[in-house]
């Protein structure tokens, strides 16, 4: 048999792919074990390690759901998926959409949202690094270029729609304390992102700052995302404008703000 | 054909001692730090990173390079590992004789070969393009294993010597996988040691196994056994001196207790050095 041939018979006992176990068949008992319990040795630690990856990425989940809830959810995610990535955290980050795919867990809009809280708190960790652009630049801009102007963000930040309550639900199932259940019919906005080089947190925005920094994200201008604000909000042009400022100077506060793009000094 | 120069005794660097190593500056020698760790955009563990490259002198030891599968090798992999090694000078770079998976699956876990010349011929090939590709000599470790497989037409010894030679790479030699190894296959762990040329080994790794009786696993959550110490000491006779660290990976102990069995390293080190000279 080629060795491509063994390690695909290997691999698919190992995956529960195959079962008979062919494997056994060419595998030599030893004076104290038989092929079996040989080769059950990396079935078990197979299973073990990709659990190990979730419980370590998602414990304030594995805190929400209880251990036998988080073991039933894990068995299940490690049986409809394999790892494809050399890095474990970019294997369990797939555990919330498959919650939010499969049947029971696709009934709890609150659970998969504290695993999507929790997985964008692991991406933030080790996004690329960036310093923060200092708010003083602001005042290099013209007025009439402002419009035209747009922010490059830190890339560790990131906007969620969560239910309403995720959280407090977070902190509380990170402390293993009480709290009061979301409300799955409500949206809560939530900024995560690193602060600095080794801080993750993340804030409550309202709908209006939301969907004004989902826009900046998104590389929307100035005038657009003012734009949209006034959709959003029907106020007059100067209210705006003054609310698009106030959002803009906490994002630099924030340290998000990472490099003015004024498209008139770039040409 | 000349050996990195011996960097001492180190240790595995391990995340849940960053504090401990950044305040007190530990008389460690170098650390031994896990290649895939560190292959993120940005962030903690490269800042980390950073500042223990500062201070001491690195290996980089890596699990994904899967040097013994059929599967193609990974070019994006290797590229990170230059990238990374590019970044933050390592004396040299290791991996492990396994494979990890086929068909695009990482099974996680350090997977055994059958020893035979299709599988020598094999991972020589493959070691030879990664040294192409990275511009250096890797080294190569012998991993724990807990099946033999009927197809084998050669010792695991003679496998891992014939492929340092054929593929002129150096060998990192893991004493407890040596010792774990020759337990669960029932051969002389003295006979592995014996059987590899001296001037390959670049490195030892040490590290405590779990003994369930009817075999033993390479856990890395328990101090070196005694059993081990003693291969290590005949290992030191044979290659020394030789870069030698410690692998914790589970159940965490004060950093000072890894210190101290770092001592006892150097301390047996030191004895067998003694002796040898005076023979």
């Amino acid at each position: 048999m080629s060795l491509a041939a063994l390690q695909a018979k290997f691999q698919a006992a190992l995956l529960g792919l195959d079962a008979d176990q062919n494997i056994l068949a060419d595998v030599k008992a030893s004076r104290q074990l038989e092929p079996a319990a040989r080769f059950g040795v990396y079935a078990s630690a197979y299973r073990l390690r990709l659990a190990g990856f979730l419980a370590e990425d998602f414990k304030v989940l594995n805190n929400a759901l209880g251990n036998d809830g988080f073991h039933a959810l894990v068995e299940a995610y490690i049986d409809a998926t394999p790892s494809r990535h050399r890095n474990a955290r970019w294997y369990a980050r797939g555990l919330p959409d498959f919650m939010q795919a499969t049947s029971p867990w696709n009934e709890s809009r609150s659970l998969i949202d504290i695993a999507r809280l929790e997985r964008a708190m692991a991406d933030a960790f080790d996004a690329a690094d960036a310093s923060a652009c200092p708010v003083a630049a602001l005042a290099a801009l013209a007025p009439e270029d402002w419009p035209q102007v747009r922010f490059a963000f830190h890339a560790s930040a990131m906007v969620l729609t969560l239910a309403k309550g995720i959280g407090p639900a977070f902190e509380a199932a990170a402390a293993e304390t009480a709290c009061p259940e979301p409300d799955e019919t409500q949206d809560e906005f939530l900024l995560v992102w690193r602060n600095g080089e080794v801080q993750v947190v993340y804030r409550e925005l309202t709908s209006a700052e939301a969907m004004a920094l989902s826009e900046a994200l998104a590389g929307k201008n100035f005038g657009e995302i003012c734009a949209l604000l006034q959709f959003h909000d029907e106020a007059d042009a100067d209210t705006i404008a003054a609310r698009a400022g106030s959002y803009l100077a906490r994002w630099f506060a924030d340290g998000l703000v990472i490099e003015i793009r004024n498209p008139n000094t770039a040409l | 054909m000349q050996k990195p120069s011996p960097l001492g005794f180190g240790l595995g660097l391990r995340p849940v001692y960053y504090r401990e190593i950044f305040e007190s500056k530990p008389p460690v020698d170098w650390f031994e730090v896990i290649s895939e760790n560190y292959m993120v955009k940005g962030g903690p563990p490269l800042a980390a990173l950073e500042r223990i490259r500062a201070d001491y002198p690195i290996v980089m030891h890596g699990v994904s390079m899967s040097i013994a599968s059929t599967a193609p090798l990974d070019e994006d992999y290797l590229a990170a590992l230059k990238d990374l090694a590019d970044r933050f000078q390592p004396e040299y770079i290791s991996d492990h004789l396994c494979w990890t998976g086929v068909h695009g699956v990482n099974l996680h876990d350090l997977l055994p070969i059958p020893y035979t010349q299709e599988a020598l011929d094999h991972v020589v090939g493959r070691i030879a393009q990664v040294q192409d590709f990275l511009g250096r000599r890797i080294a190569i470790e012998n991993v724990s294993s807990y099946v033999t497989f009927a197809e084998s037409e050669m010792d695991e010894w003679t496998f891992v010597r014939e492929l340092a030679r054929r593929a002129d790479c150096w060998l990192l030699l893991d004493v407890n996988n040596v010792f774990v190894s020759g337990y669960n296959h029932d051969f002389d762990p003295h006979e592995f040691l014996r059987s590899i040329d001296v001037d390959r080994v670049v490195q030892f790794h040490l590290a405590g196994h779990e003994d369930r009786g009817t075999h033993k696993i390479d856990t890395h959550d328990e101090p070196v056994s005694e059993e081990v110490w003693a291969l290590f000491a005949e290992a030191w006779r044979r290659f020394g001196p030789v870069s030698t660290m410690i692998e914790r990976d589970d159940k965490f102990p004060p950093f000072a207790e890894l210190l101290a069995e770092l001592q006892r390293a150097r301390e047996i080190a030191a004895t067998v050095s003694k002796i040898g000279a005076a023979a």
